[in-house]
């Protein structure tokens, strides 16, 4: 199992850049594909995959494990998450802290639930038991989210890095994520740096946020990164870097050199070079 | 790996407060907050009302434009409002259940039956009928096509033969194809109602590498392939006769160059020899 170097740029595997990036094969350490859409007997999307594979190392980052759903784990799900990581050869696989359905329904987004204690082992169980199914590494990645709960006994962070303490597996750390909630709930962003586990993580995440007319942050991955979520990955790098780095960009995609002059920020935040690519 | 016991009852509560439709008023989607949502803010501070309103917005939203995307001949006759109007009533019916957003429009076509529709009477059913075609053809699995050198075959009236995955069989009354191709080569493009055809026409739906190519079919041609899916070509030449004019030999004509273009198109897999006692 390939491994990606500490200091890789990558960059979230979309269909509307297919043409481009067919064309060009441009200089991308990594590119991580959304498990969900390569699942299934669908041969176009396998085919491409396979493309993209033939060049580079592909990750995969899920959103329908449903971690903290009450209902049972997917096995047929997760058989198939298997089989797509075997035939990559994914050097780890990711999901999200998070539950997507409940009661035999699939909701389609990546829900928060309250950080209590009597989640933490449950959760840890179900990840660990996740990792194991794979073979191969496993990370869950933080959420943004719009609400907290009465009912939480712990910050984000602390449920975060007690999960996969106790799962012994690895984080995705979204950035934007950690900066939208904390405008959203007003804590330190800092804070929560601090409290990370940095040897657990696998890469960071980076993507763009919008900011509603309440005040509200919503996580819409349509746009380039923030100023601010810039200067929290610098933060992280100094606390804890190296660690690879993944550009997501989901909805009004622009062309694929400007999503790679988006990519290369992130030399210039850590340091690596002194300038704005 | 058993839940805690409050996780089952805040989830259904959760869910049951995405599945709430949307406010309309105002000429715009919105989400507003219902007396029945009490349980869940009973587990939020007072001050979580607008994050509550951004899940539910979001999970509506979402599945509106995956229902526009595998249907967007049909969104586009009908006009988004309307279309959401219909799907909102679709979802609340047949609520997502997978993990596979895809699987969202699988009773869609079912529904349009049971609803009145605008336009032309039976316009924007077959809309939809080419907008799942399109869908389902595109994501077939790969088969291998049969290509045999020449029709040099033993016994070729015995011979079975088994579809490819990748193309259907789809007549139109009105010109829905053109339509679609109009919509691809120009997003912005205002439909209107068609009007009918003289003549019914009837295309092959194909994947050909990763695109889709529609092929015309004379109505004997189309027979001869539809019959060729449920019986052998002996069988399915003498079914045809039955409906055919002209001389037989023009007819046997015909149907060697269909079995050859159909050959050359890659439309069935190797086929099968029916043995006789």
């Amino acid at each position: 199992m390939e491994r990606l170097h500490p200091h890789a740029l990558g960059l979230g595997l979309r269909t509307e850049f297919y043409t481009e990036l067919f064309a060009s094969w441009p200089a991308v350490d990594y590119f991580e594909a959304i498990t969900e859409n390569f699942t299934g007997a669908a041969w176009p999307p396998r085919e491409n995959l396979e493309r993209v594979r033939s060049r580079y190392p592909v990750v995969l980052h899920g959103v329908g494990l449903n971690l903290l759903g009450a209902d049972a784990l997917n096995e047929a799900y997760l058989e198939e998450l298997c089989r797509l990581a075997d035939s990559v050869d994914a050097p780890f696989v990711s999901d999200h802290l998070c539950w997507t359905g409940s009661h035999g329904l699939s909701h389609h987004d990546l829900l928060p639930t309250p950080y209590s204690r009597d989640l933490l082992d449950f959760a840890a169980e179900r990840a660990a038991y996740v990792q194991k199914r794979l073979g191969r590494p496993f990370a869950l990645e933080n959420l943004s989210s719009y609400v907290t709960f009465a009912r939480s006994e712990m910050t984000e962070w602390e449920f975060f890095s007690s999960v996969v303490e106790r799962a012994d597996i690895g984080m995705i750390l979204d950035i934007n994520n950690i900066y939208v909630s904390s405008q959203n709930h007003g804590f330190d962003a800092k804070e929560y740096l601090a409290a990370i586990p940095f040897e657990r993580v696998l890469q960071v995440h980076l993507a763009g946020h919008h900011s509603q007319g309440d005040g509200r942050l919503v996580d819409t991955h349509d746009g380039p990164v923030a100023e601010a979520v810039w200067n929290l990955y610098a933060s992280a790098w100094k606390l804890g870097g190296p660690f690879p780095t993944l550009l997501e960009w989901d909805s009004k995609i622009p062309s694929l050199p400007i999503l790679l002059a988006e990519l290369q920020k992130a030399r210039f935040y850590r340091g690596d070079v002194y300038e704005i690519p | 790996m058993k839940s805690p016991e409050w996780l089952q009852e805040f989830q259904a509560q959760w869910g049951q407060l995405l599945r709430t439709p949307l406010e309309t008023s105002g000429g715009v989607f919105h989400s507003k907050s219902r007396s029945n949502w009490k349980a869940v803010y009973a587990m939020i501070p007072e001050t979580a009302n607008a994050g509550i309103s951004v899940y539910h917005f979001q999970y509506w939203t979402r599945l509106f434009n995956v229902l526009q995307k595998e249907f967007p001949l049909t969104a586009e006759l009908m006009g988004h409002w309307d279309f959401n109007l219909l799907a909102q009533r679709y979802l609340l019916e047949h609520p997502p259940c997978t993990y596979a957003l895809q699987d969202l429009a699988e009773y869609f076509e079912t529904f349009l039956d049971k609803v009145t529709l605008p336009g032309p009477p039976g316009c924007l059913r077959q809309a939809a009928a080419w907008d799942r075609a399109r869908q389902k053809v595109f994501a077939a699995p790969f088969t291998q096509a049969w290509n045999p050198q020449g029709l040099a075959v033993d016994n070729l009236f015995e011979l079975t033969l088994k579809p490819c995955a990748d193309w259907m069989i789809i007549s139109e009354d009105w010109p829905l194809l053109d339509l679609y191709l109009a919509l691809l080569a120009d997003r912005s493009k205002k439909l209107s109602w068609p009007d009918r055809l003289l003549n019914a026409q009837t295309y092959l739906v194909q994947r050909v590498g990763a695109a889709l190519v529609y092929r015309p079919l004379v109505q004997l041609q189309s027979r001869f392939y539809q019959n060729l899916q449920k019986m052998n070509l002996g069988l399915a030449l003498i079914e045809l006769e039955k409906k055919a004019q002209g001389s037989e030999a023009d007819l046997h004509e015909y149907v060697r160059r269909w079995l050859q273009e159909g050959v050359v198109w890659g439309l069935w897999l190797s086929p099968i020899a029916e043995t006789h006692p």
